[in-house]
């Protein structure tokens, strides 16, 4: 199996399975560019440091033969579920920092699958939670005056399902 | 995302001020809230200014369309809501004003601020009808609430078909009526001030051409996309406009229709369910369906004139559902010039497309106004599904539901006690049924398992 290299932000050189790596669209599209041979010469990833660098090659490794996502449905139909998969829960236990790096490399990398995971993980951290534990949750500053509080309650009441 | 550097935040987390989490672009925060329902993210809107603004296009989805001024000042330019011009998909007209000149003067606002949401795909509209007592009075053409009704459908309906919308994607209509009789507790206008009113010309205006239509029998104009269409026009004890008479009044409905959901209920408070003016004669008679609607899978029959000799005609009419609810009134409700109708099953075979179907059980009468049981016992529900499936009639049926109505005036998603079936086909001849009896949920959740 041919392996690559991968150059992080923070100019660590990452060896990856070609196979792995091919998770992220961005790399396979790269490598396909290129025409495969790229055994000498890392890919930068500039906007991704070793230690998120690491974290994705993890999730990577362990989706490595799951089949395609399917092709996007319609956004308008109806919510999706916030389930996650066990192993994946546990991949997605670390703290905020990382949590959101990891979504900003996903997405940066176009690997879809653990963008979904990144944003469902967010999801449940608000679901179900009052506005005072989404702040706390967040460390988001209430910069709203009560007069203005009342106004939203107001107009949140014109949104229905 | 934050001007911050992550570099600085490195080592402090989040005992920074800024949170991390607006380090995410607009774009992912859109794929976050499409895991969230609509409470979350109203909680979510009331975080902080930050919040709000990214989350306000995805909460206002469904914009509740409502006669108050701050509204009104909301959503005009300048306003808070003024953003939401292409995020609204769905929109609900809700007078919840009794008085009819305000009533009037908000279904033209509406129409009037419509342009400014081109993405509409439903819409839902609340209208207030009056008795026919208070209707004579009003100075406003014909003074039978059954053309009154007719018109309202087709005034929201004609006024609808001028925007480009209702002919590209209007997708769902749903229409609930609310009968407003001059006793209730709802109705603020004393008669004289009824009696004072006199209409602007522009109400005129807006109400005339759908009421000349109405009496000139013209076809109501139909969105040509429509998928889903939900008439309810139960009464409060008077009776309103037939829905499948107002159905096959619209042009062209048959082609694109997929659910059509009637209700055409009675509220059992008031003892006088027929009134003087329409004979016990019209009802024994289903009002004429003119087309055939090939198109519609899913239909619910919530009609308190049900009669078994009507089912067949629905089987003809509507050839290919596959989801099918039958919803019938609770025996005690129905006046005995009426009497009691159990659903007539025989009709089912004739639909062959059948998946999955609730039907009502029947309680027994052990005396006038007392019922009691299930009249169709265990081992009679069982004989009726080993029937349907077997003799290869119904092939595709998955899911039989025998419910009733834990109370008898109850929303549609009430909470109801069932039998329920579940039929599994292992092989393409062989079939194994699996029954169960269930309370406490509501039909569309059983159906739907």
């Amino acid at each position: 199996m041919s392996t690559i290299k991968l150059l992080s932000s923070d100019n660590a050189e990452l060896a990856v399975d070609k196979e792995v790596a091919e998770r992220s669209i961005l790399i396979k599209n790269m490598l396909e560019d290129v025409g495969g041979d790229m055994s000498d010469q890392a890919i930068p990833i500039p906007n991704v440091n070793e230690a998120v660098l690491r974290k994705v090659i993890e999730w990577c490794e362990h989706h490595k033969s799951d089949p395609p996502p399917p092709a996007d449905e319609d956004s308008d139909s109806r919510k999706k579920s916030t389930d996650i998969e066990e192993w994946d829960q546990k991949f997605m236990q670390v703290d905020q920092e990382m949590l959101f790096e990891i979504i900003l490399a996903a997405n940066y990398l176009d690997i879809k699958p653990l963008l979904d995971v990144g944003c469902k993980t967010v999801a449940n951290m608000i679901k179900g939670k009052s506005p005072e534990e989404i702040r706390k949750t967040f460390n988001i500053q209430n910069d709203f005056t009560p007069e203005e509080e009342d106004q939203i309650r107001r107009e949140n009441e014109w949104a229905e399902e | 995302m934050t001007d911050q550097d992550p570099a600085e935040t490195d080592d402090i987390g989040y005992q920074m001020d800024i949170s991390l989490i607006f380090r995410l672009p607009p774009e992912l925060f859109a794929s976050i809230f499409s895991f969230l329902d609509p409470v979350d993210l109203a909680n979510f809107s009331r975080c902080s200014k930050q919040c709000r603004d990214l989350v306000l296009p995805f909460l206002f989805r469904t914009l509740r369309l409502e006669p108050s001024n701050s509204q009104r000042d909301a959503i005009e330019p300048g306003g808070s809501l003024r953003g939401l011009r292409t995020s609204v998909r769905r929109l609900i007209f809700d007078p919840h004003c009794f008085k009819h000149a305000e009533r009037i003067r908000f279904y033209r606002w509406c129409f009037g601020v419509l342009a400014r949401f081109p993405n509409i795909t439903s819409i839902k509209v609340y209208c207030f009808i009056y008795h026919r007592s208070t209707l004579s009075r009003l100075p406003l053409g014909p003074d039978t609430i059954y053309e009154f009704d007719h018109s309202l459908f087709h005034l929201i309906m004609s006024h609808l078909s001028t925007f480009p919308f209702f002919h590209s994607q209007l997708r769902s209509f749903h229409i609930k009526s609310i009968r407003v009789h001059p006793s209730s507790d709802l109705f603020e206008w004393t008669p004289a001030e009824f009696v004072q009113w006199v209409p602007e010309p522009a109400d005129r205006d807006f109400l005339a051409p759908s009421l000349e239509a109405v009496r000139a029998n013209a076809p109501v104009p139909c969105p040509p996309a429509l998928e889903d269409l939900t008439l309810d026009l139960s009464s409060n004890g008077y009776l309103s406009v037939n829905p499948l008479t107002l159905l096959s009044t619209m042009r062209s409905s048959s082609e694109s229709l997929k659910r059509f959901h009637i209700e055409y209920r009675m509220k059992p408070s008031d003892p006088s369910y027929i009134p003087e003016h329409r004979s016990n004669k019209q009802l024994e008679a289903l009002p004429g369906l003119t087309s055939t609607y090939y198109s519609v899978t899913t239909l619910s029959l919530d009609y308190d004139y049900m009669r078994p000799n009507f089912f067949p005609e629905f089987a003809l009419r509507f050839p290919n559902v596959e989801n099918l609810t039958v919803h019938l009134p609770p025996p005690e409700r129905l006046p005995s010039s009426i009497g009691y109708v159990g659903p007539a099953y025989s009709f089912l075979p004739e639909l062959k497309k059948l998946k999955r179907i609730a039907i009502p059980v029947r309680k027994r009468q052990v005396s006038d106004r007392k019922f009691e049981g299930d009249y169709l016992s265990q081992n009679r529900t069982n004989q009726i599904v080993t029937d349907l499936v077997s003799k290869g009639r119904l092939e595709y049926l998955s899911r039989v539901l025998f419910w009733s109505r834990k109370k008898s005036w109850e929303p549609l998603n009430c909470y109801i006690e069932a039998l329920s079936y579940t039929v599994e086909r292992p092989g393409t001849t062989e079939y194994n049924i699996s029954n169960a009896r269930i309370s406490g949920r509501s039909i569309e959740e059983l159906l739907y398992a």
